[in-house]
């Protein structure tokens, strides 16, 4: 627990340096896009699995919960996926600054994971759809 | 992009074959068709009357959804889900999906018509109305090539088409491949003579066509609206028809219940059998319906009902049979509850 509380606290820190690393220009762009193309096509599978299931398992259905929780983790995880790969290209295209080079990408993964305002967007979603039943999916 | 696909070199050896694996059982379809339980809707979402008698209680159509074409995950989902229903699909129904919303609406337009004649006549309430012909509301790939869904067919030779069965029984007179002349209402516009025969296929020789009798509402009072919502399919015939005779007469046969059922209907009463019987008695049960109507000259609908019923959690929902308009009025103007 207190390892974890420790990577916890070294994600944040890094998440600090990249802030104050003020990165920007094309190469930000690019590192940003880039990262983000890469995690959706990682998880097209996910998403694709998950429309499959979402037309069997629609809103009303005693399941829908239980499937669009796992959506939800999904979401957060592609959420920290597309974090990691922006801060290895970043490292990548700026090599010339050092303090970006201590930043730990698993570190990072694990502060995304627990991204709060991500988690309260998900729940607020899943219940909103769960409780208005079927009435949205006619 | 290079560099992160690099950078993950290990992984894909992993990954990979899972990756294909999702994709591939994500995407291949398979020859079935599945329904999956759905929900209520009110029938006053679906016909307004106007200076409508007061009611405690509401009366809901039971909506399913129902995929055609399923994948091979969908399929797998199907076989362990004992709320679905898998069922073969029909390989002569090639309708694409616009055509698919096309059949649907013309199917709900007939019954919501065919609701109204029923409730007012019953009613003794002021209608006038008039004999179109049949209007098709299926095509197939057998279907011969001069007729289109939604096509209105008036006349066959000349002479018109008093009934559905009168309609047959003209086409049934010409033998197969002969051809005779029909006259068809398309777009709204009259076509007068289109030559048309009962074609041979390897199971028989049709026209290959589903099609319901199809009348126009010349007058009636009070008036009513029919108005447009996303649901299609002829399965609120029954509760429509229950809803509308309710608004328009002074006693309120729903006395504060949540009523809901399926079963198509038509100009006489008679209530039709309807498919995905199982998951509307799921879903009417979760919505916390009183009762449910099912159409009970079908074998397979009473045959679902009950079965369906039978996996219930302690129902409270009362399930009863009709095969007319009047036997669900009787019921519901007899109606004791479940004792709790």
């Amino acid at each position: 627990m207190n390892k974890l509380k420790q990577r916890f606290q070294q994600g944040k820190q890094a998440i600090k340096t990249l802030d104050e690393s003020r990165i920007r220009g094309a190469g930000n762009i690019r590192a940003f896009a880039y990262s983000w193309v890469f995690s959706f096509l990682l998880f097209l599978p996910v998403v694709i699995v998950f429309a499959n299931l979402f037309t069997l398992y629609a809103p009303g259905a005693p399941l829908f919960p239980l499937v669009a929780t796992l959506a939800g983790i999904g979401v957060v995880l592609f959420n920290a996926t597309a974090n990691v790969f922006y801060v290895r290209l970043i490292k990548k295209y700026f090599k010339q600054l050092p303090a970006l080079g201590s930043i730990s990408e698993w570190d990072v993964f694990l502060v995304e994971c627990l991204n709060l305002p991500v988690w309260l967007l998900v729940i607020v979603v899943v219940v909103f759809l769960s409780v208005s039943g079927g009435a949205l999916w006619l | 992009m290079i560099d992160l696909i690099k950078g993950l070199k290990k992984a894909w050896f992993i990954l990979g074959p899972l990756y294909v694996f999702l994709i591939v059982v994500s995407v291949v379809p398979v020859p079935y068709d599945i329904t999956t339980p759905g929900g209520l809707n009110k029938v006053e979402s679906v016909i307004q009357i106007e200076e409508s008698n007061p009611q405690t209680g509401s009366i809901h159509t039971v909506y399913v959804y129902a995929l055609d074409g399923i994948t091979l995950l969908q399929y797998w989902l199907g076989l362990l889900d004992s709320d679905f229903t898998l069922t073969k699909s029909n390989p002569d129904y090639d309708l694409t999906m616009r055509e698919q919303k096309i059949s649907g609406t013309i199917m709900k337009d007939v019954s919501r018509v065919n609701s109204v004649i029923r409730a007012y006549t019953m009613a003794g309430k002021p209608i006038t109305y008039a004999y179109n012909g049949v209007i098709v509301y299926v095509t197939y790939r057998s279907t011969d090539p001069g007729i289109k869904l939604g096509d209105i067919l008036t006349h066959v030779n000349g002479v018109k088409i008093e009934s559905r069965n009168d309609f047959f029984d003209k086409v049934n007179s010409h033998a197969c491949d002969e051809r005779f002349n029909i006259t068809i209402i398309r777009d709204g516009i009259e076509i007068p003579s289109v030559q048309v025969a009962r074609n041979t296929h390897e199971d028989g020789c049709y026209l290959g066509i589903s099609t319901y009798d199809h009348h126009l509402i010349l007058s009636a009072s009070p008036q009513f609206h029919f108005l447009e919502t996303p649901t299609t399919g002829p399965s609120g015939g029954l509760m429509q028809t229950i809803a509308v005779y309710n608004a328009i007469t002074e006693s309120d046969i729903t006395r504060g219940l949540k009523i809901a059922g399926t079963g198509t209907i038509d100009i006489a009463g008679n209530v039709g059998e309807i498919g995905g019987t199982y998951q509307k008695v799921l879903a009417a049960h979760r919505q916390k319906a009183d009762s449910f109507f099912y159409p009970a000259g079908s074998t397979t609908n009473t045959k679902d009902a009950n079965a369906a019923y039978a996996t219930l959690r302690n129902p409270k929902m009362v399930l009863i049979g009709v095969h007319t308009f009047d036997e669900a009025i009787l019921a519901l103007q007899e109606w004791e509850g479940t004792d709790e």
